[in-house]
């Protein structure tokens, strides 16, 4: 089995990327923020830029050991690499492009042309064969790009942002095609992307990156279900904090006590999602359940519920529906009540 | 982007009557040109060996020029667009100042380095009894010394702009420095190219100051048709005038061929 494989230390301006990851004949996510260091990572393993410290290997050969000196050029690494704004050469028609890798490895002008005539009848678009790169819709630039990453037949496919080009409409069909695609590729891909349907749609599994640094990975049920990161509390949708906890109550690190329901110690992660959240004018009386008075920071109105964002200790989002939006008179501010019942409370180690 | 078309700015009075001016400057002389071309006597006058040979001479001086400024030229282009090394800004000064340096004192300090008495001259003349002043090669140095600066200025902004992420994409699609370099780099920049060699060969061809002084004014060998014309200012207006029309021709046609750098403003 094609195995890829990077341990890779990098430090750029200030910024130091510090990442492991390895990849059997799957899709691996990368995931995260913008500016968190996905790109780099992507770059390192193709070979254009080069590593601080670190190794990257591919089915058992050495691409990169920066102790033992080696850095395999990226032209002989055997990769295949899709960027994000596709880079197709605009001085060549598509069929060209996708000859490129052929041509310039030294397969003859005539075999090159056909090989690519049928990479390109891969994606769907023989017909496009004499068009310039100019004359492509996004969705079909991307597919070209695709065809002309694997008519190299690399043993690793590298995708940057595939869909982040493409408007809304062609993203959905350019994301199945790709879906499929991926499928029925026998070796590790990597896949940048900052968007999380993306990344759960397409990747068998999921790597988190946070300012540099992998703070999670595994498949989306996975991290949605437990989420170690801000970004992946944004993917699952909850409040995330951390906290310290003891004999059912736990201190937050950012402020605050919130009581939970199963016994737990020690370092934990304590999720709340937002549904679970009920908010009141003034403070309700009688119940086991955990209050604290907050202040209202802003909203987000969807057309069945309103998504309240309140800032106290902790500061919390809360999901209502619109009646009791208006009943709480969002717009004029103020101090409300957050409740939360502690069997609504997830915790979990950290 | 707006579907209102933007309101016609108000022309200061000022600014319209020195635009008046300055394109009356620019345009009264070409027009002056035209209207004195012994149109008649075009058969006659390029039938004329003098002429032939002076016309010939400049063809053959500048593009060799242009060809001399192209081969050094574009390798120099790339290193100082893509190679960090120390002293590239004194280089790319140095290499640029042709540009703005009076063709004349060009002309002397080509004298002083490769005349017979020159630094670098002196040896070769000792060494082989040949000297590049007063010959053809040293019309050809001259107009590259003046020329090549407008080629390197050109190659260089456009092997900056490219983006460079091209390469990167043609290497991981698994070609070598040299293959990127003829299969990517350079058709992309072609445009960069193909402009700067325009420039650098009207240039050339229109070189008068350190070709003079440099390399002298004796016919069919160092006599180009500016040289040609300043000449025949004294002797005979009307061949000058038609020389100088050529010229003028040629110029036209250089800058039609470079429309979309300079006249592509609406």
């Amino acid at each position: 089995m094609t195995t890829l494989a990077c341990d890779i230390t990098l430090h750029r301006d200030g910024f130091t990327l510090r990442a492991a990851l390895s990849a059997a004949s799957e899709t691996v996510a990368i995931v995260g923020p913008n500016g968190a260091g996905k790109t780099t990572l992507l770059r390192c393993v193709a070979g254009l830029a080069r590593l601080d410290a670190g190794h990257v290997t591919l089915a058992g050969r050495t691409l990169d050991d920066v102790a033992g000196r080696v850095h395999v050029e990226p032209a002989r690494r055997g990769l295949g690499v899709v960027f994000q704004d596709y880079l197709l050469f605009p001085h060549r028609s598509a069929l060209d492009n996708v000859a490129y890798g052929l041509r310039v490895t030294g397969t003859r002008a005539a075999e090159a042309r056909a090989r690519a005539r049928a990479w390109l009848d891969d994606v769907g678009l023989a017909d496009r064969a004499d068009a310039r790169p100019g004359q492509l819709s996004g969705g079909q630039a991307q597919r070209v790009a695709l065809a002309r990453a694997l008519a190299t037949e690399p043993g690793a496919l590298l995708l940057d942002e595939p869909l982040a080009a493409l408007d809304v409409e062609s993203r959905q069909d350019t994301r199945r095609r790709l879906r499929q695609r991926l499928r029925s590729f026998d070796g590790p891909v990597l896949l940048v992307t900052h968007d999380p349907v993306e990344a759960a749609t397409l990747a068998d599994r999921l790597v988190v990156i946070e300012g540099g640094t992998i703070t999670q990975t595994g498949t989306v049920d996975e991290i949605t279900r437990r989420p170690r990161s801000a970004w992946a509390a944004r993917l699952a949708g909850v409040n995330l904090y951390q906290g310290h906890a003891r004999d059912g109550r736990v201190t937050l690190a950012g402020g605050g006590e919130i009581t939970v329901a199963g016994a737990c110690h020690g370092a934990v992660f304590v999720a709340i999602p937002p549904a679970a959240v009920a908010l009141f004018r003034s403070r309700p009386e009688g119940t086991p359940r955990n209050v604290w008075a907050g202040r209202v920071d802003g909203f987000d109105s969807f057309a069945d519920r309103v998504r309240v964002h309140l800032a106290g200790a902790p500061p919390i989002t809360a999901e209502i529906t619109p009646a009791a939006a208006a009943e709480l008179d969002l717009a004029g501010g103020g101090a409300v009540h957050a409740a939360v019942k502690a069997t609504e409370v997830t915790t979990y180690p950290r | 982007m707006t579907g209102a078309p933007e309101p016609r700015p108000v022309i200061p009075a000022g600014v319209g009557v020195l635009s008046v001016l300055a394109v009356l400057l620019l345009t009264l002389p070409l027009l002056g040109l035209a209207s004195r071309t012994p149109w008649a006597d075009i058969p006659q006058l390029l039938r004329d060996p003098a002429v032939l040979q002076t016309l010939r001479l400049s063809l053959v001086a500048s593009l060799s020029a242009l060809a001399l400024s192209t081969v050094l030229g574009v390798p120099l282009a790339w290193l100082l667009a893509r190679v960090e090394f120390p002293g590239r800004r004194l280089v790319r000064a140095l290499a640029v100042l042709p540009m703005v340096l009076p063709p004349v004192v060009g002309g002397v300090a080509l004298l002083l380095a490769f005349g017979r008495r020159g630094l670098i001259g002196q040896v070769l003349f000792d060494l082989t009894g040949w000297s590049l002043p007063f010959t053809t090669a040293g019309v050809v140095l001259a107009e590259t010394f003046v020329a090549m600066p407008f080629l390197l200025v050109s190659v260089e902004s456009g092997l900056r702009t490219m983006d460079r992420r091209y390469e990167e994409a043609a290497a991981t699609l698994g070609a070598s420095r040299w293959t990127i370099l003829r299969t990517v780099t350079l058709p992309l920049t072609a445009p960069s190219l193909a402009g700067g060699m325009a420039l650098c060969w009207a240039r050339a061809l229109g070189e008068f100051g350190a070709t003079i002084s440099f390399a002298g004014n004796l016919p069919g060998r160092t006599q180009t048709m500016p040289l040609a014309v300043y000449l025949e200012l004294e002797s005979n207006p009307p061949a000058a005038y038609l020389l100088s029309f050529v010229l003028l021709v040629i110029s036209v046609a250089v800058l039609l061929a470079l429309r979309d750098r300079y006249l592509g403003q609406p």
